[in-house]
């Protein structure tokens, strides 16, 4: 019975990588919507906001659970960035910088966990 | 009075991995039946095919938010009696009172330990049911 439950144990951790590397891959995608998100809030879109804060939310609960603590957390910091703000509203300039810079610090974080987990870089745009 | 052994549960989530991760967690012992839904209506439907003993529902699913989903269960005379646990990112002292007063027997904090999911899951029904 044990060597069942051991089995297992090993078994959902090599999974756990899989969905590691999945969860990368997928992150990747999802920042550079992000940031499409924040050009169109420049443009005034204040639906944007609230597309950036689910994706953000999604990185902070599925990344932690996966072991990409140090991404969670920066996901959940621009997530509690966005909820401070008067909703649908665009928020200011100085806010849109914040939201800029925790975007970008997610894509540094996302490419230094791929480079540890051996995921490799992401393809080039375009 | 011993608490009944938890035999099935239906587990609420719109996304696929955490399913996934829950899924694998719940049933590392082999002692229970895990069903997954992405939630809204679909999940009512499941529990009312499955009937399981327990519910777990993410809190912030599009559509459908798990407080809504446990208002839907508590006025359904099929559903009412189910037990539910939260699972949430935001764990703190005013949301736990919010979700147990709406009748949640537990919160569990995301992220969780995939590792030691089951243990605090069965801890939280031995203890609704001591």
């Amino acid at each position: 019975m044990a060597d069942v439950r051991e089995e297992r144990v090993a078994a959902a951790k090599a999974r756990m990588l899989e969905l590691g590397t999945k969860f990368i891959e997928r992150s990747r995608g999802e920042l550079a919507t992000m940031r499409a998100g924040l050009a169109r809030l420049r443009a005034g879109d204040a639906a944007a906001l609230s597309e950036i804060r689910h994706f953000a939310h999604k990185m902070a609960g599925t990344g932690a659970t996966l072991g990409f603590d140090a991404f969670g957390q920066r996901a959940a910091r621009l997530e509690a960035l966005i909820d401070a703000q008067p909703a649908g509203r665009v928020p200011d300039a100085e806010v849109q910088e914040k939201l800029a810079a925790h975007v970008a610090a997610l894509e540094s974080q996302l490419a230094a966990d791929a480079d540890a987990r051996g995921a490799g870089p992401a393809p080039p745009a375009g | 009075m011993s608490a009944p052994d938890l035999r099935s549960l239906l587990y609420v989530d719109d996304d696929a991995d955490i399913r996934e991760i829950v899924h694998m967690s719940l049933t590392l012992d082999g002692e229970m039946s895990v069903h997954l839904s992405d939630g809204g209506e679909r999940a009512l439907l499941k529990m009312r095919v499955e009937r399981p003993d327990l519910v777990m529902l993410d809190v912030m699913m599009p559509g459908m938010d798990g407080p809504t989903l446990l208002a839907r269960m508590r006025a359904d005379a099929d559903l009412k009696h189910i037990p539910v646990i939260f699972m949430t990112a935001k764990v703190n002292p005013q949301e736990v009172k919010r979700f147990t007063d709406l009748s949640a027997i537990g919160v569990i904090a995301k992220p969780f330990d995939p590792m030691a999911l089951g243990t605090q899951v069965k801890a939280m029904w031995k203890a609704h049911h001591g």
